[in-house]
């Protein structure tokens, strides 16, 4: 043990003698981790957080195609679906798109009775549909961009060409603005008008199974009884957003692949020679009695010890990063951006799965580029080493 | 001597344990945040569970950002025949993959 340890100070002692290089090594080597972790805990943040949230999606949606191109859907189908066995609800549901000339944005209109109050920053009265109008609920990046409050009305022009003048009932908080930003949910009825869609049809069919093992089975009848239908489940959403932010992390891995590769030639220099001194220090230790295995402690233990260095230094610095700034500089690619872009909050957490995928990245080929020169050098003779 | 180079070792110990301490107390300072927004998330499944939400209200450019998990997957391309994509935001979101059908046992 005691050998170990007076290996170990050399190993930090023959690092403090050369101060600058083990700087700009330490330095390089925690940006590179401070990177690496900040990207897989950002997106894995995400993921979880689409996970959260949407664990309460409808088990099964069903769609119509019709042209290649998504059809609204006959609303009898629903009666149908539901006598489906295992098929608890198959709620027919309204909703679609209206774009908003006077702030260029996209709106989604979805057709509800109601909305959860706790999910309400302000709210007066119903939902309700009226012949001007009735009232709406908007998201909290629809009332910024519009300067609208409760009391306020939001006009749309409806399919038929008259104008639907809805007074605002509410706004989502936005603490839901991930999920709400750019909707407004009118009742049923008024976002058919302003839709276009007909008494009896819908825009989708939400169908929820009593039994969970049993989507599959409702799915592929679905699928068998209706030619024409495109039915998604739950766990097709959530595989959606995994992709996405894979993807979207896997954009920034490639942004910085070329700090990537000039630590690969950082470890790739390391890992075909060493520089003269080091190999005349080499030399010494041996001819002093230094056995080989020892030469290599020495080494590793180098390595090992720039390592977790650099390794706690980029996890400060990604979590810095993250924790404080709010992930600033990865925001724009992982999040995307829209007219109507929503301000939330996702905070990443360290995780056991964030050391994983970034230890074996950047630590083992750091280590394994110190040991190969300095066996290179150990199973030499030392006079041979010593005069070259 | 073995003093004075024991100094080492301590002064790597100290820079660590330091190290650890800073990041244990950011860990700590994010899960108390992550934390504090379970509320909210309590609340927002309810949302999405009434409303039958799908999607998360991140990219509104077009529909297919929108609802990536609801539009058709080709919808991207469906404006005119070769149409391209053109949204920025589709340019985040990957085309969904197909497994090309095997014919080669077809005359």
């Amino acid at each position: 043990m005691r050998k170990h340890l007076r290996i170990l100070d050399h190993a930090v002692a023959t690092l403090v003698q050369s101060p600058f290089k083990t700087l700009v090594v330490i330095s390089v080597y925690s940006l590179l981790v401070a990177t690496l972790a900040s990207v897989v805990l950002y997106v894995d943040a995400h993921q979880r957080e689409a996970e959260a949230l949407l664990g309460s999606a409808p088990e099964i949606v069903v769609q119509s195609i019709r042209g290649g191109r998504q059809d609204l859907v006959a609303i009898d189908r629903a009666a149908d679906i539901r006598r489906i066995p295992g098929v608890g609800e198959a709620t027919p549901r309204v909703w679609g798109y209206s774009y908003d000339p006077p702030t260029r944005a996209t709106l989604t209109v979805w057709g509800a009775d109601s909305v959860p109050r706790e999910s309400l920053e302000m709210r007066e009265g119903e939902l309700s549909a009226t012949e001007n109008g009735g009232s709406c609920i908007v998201g909290a990046g629809v009332a910024d961009a519009r300067f609208i409050g409760v009391g306020d009305r939001l006009p749309f022009r409806c399919a038929d060409g008259e104008l639907a003048a809805p007074s605002v009932a509410g706004v989502f908080t936005t603490d839901s603005a991930i999920l709400t930003n750019d909707l407004v949910v009118l009742p049923t009825a008024l976002a058919r008008r302003i839709l276009g869609v007909e008494a009896d049809l819908c825009t989708d069919i939400a169908v929820a199974v009593l039994n969970p093992s049993e989507v599959d089975t409702v799915v592929r009848k679905i699928q068998e009884r209706w030619a024409d239908a495109r039915v998604i489940s739950r766990r097709q959403i959530l595989q959606t957003y995994d992709a996405v932010f894979d993807w979207r992390g896997g954009v920034w891995i490639l942004a910085i692949a070329g700090s990537i590769a000039a630590f690969g030639i950082l470890v790739w220099d390391k890992a075909t020679g060493l520089s003269a001194e080091e190999f005349r220090g080499i030399g010494v230790l041996k001819a002093v009695g230094w056995k080989t295995t020892e030469v290599m402690e020495l080494r590793a233990a180098e390595g090992v010890v720039v390592s977790v260095v650099s390794l706690l230094t980029g996890l400060i610095g990604a979590q810095i990063h993250l924790v404080v700034f709010n992930g600033a500089v990865f925001a724009p690619v992982i999040k995307g951006w829209s007219v109507l872009y929503p301000s939330f909050d996702v905070t990443p957490r360290l995780s056991a799965y964030g050391l994983l995928v970034t230890i074996p990245l950047v630590v083992l080929p750091y280590v394994a580029a110190s040991l190969l020169p300095a066996w290179r050098a150990a199973i030499t003779d030392p006079d041979t080493v010593m005069r070259s | 001597m073995t003093s004075r180079r024991c100094l080492y070792v301590r002064a790597l110990l100290v820079v660590v344990a330091f190290e650890v301490a800073v990041a244990t107390c950011l860990a700590l300072v994010g899960s108390r945040r992550a934390a504090g927004l379970d509320r909210a998330r309590i609340d927002n499944r309810r949302l999405v569970s009434e409303l039958g939400l799908a999607d998360l209200a991140l990219w509104s450019d077009a529909s297919y950002c929108r609802h990536p998990s609801l539009a058709v997957p080709y919808s991207a391309l469906a404006d005119h025949p070769s149409a391209m994509e053109h949204f920025p935001a589709g340019s985040m979101v990957p085309p969904p993959w197909f497994e090309p059908p095997d014919r080669r046992g077809e005359p």
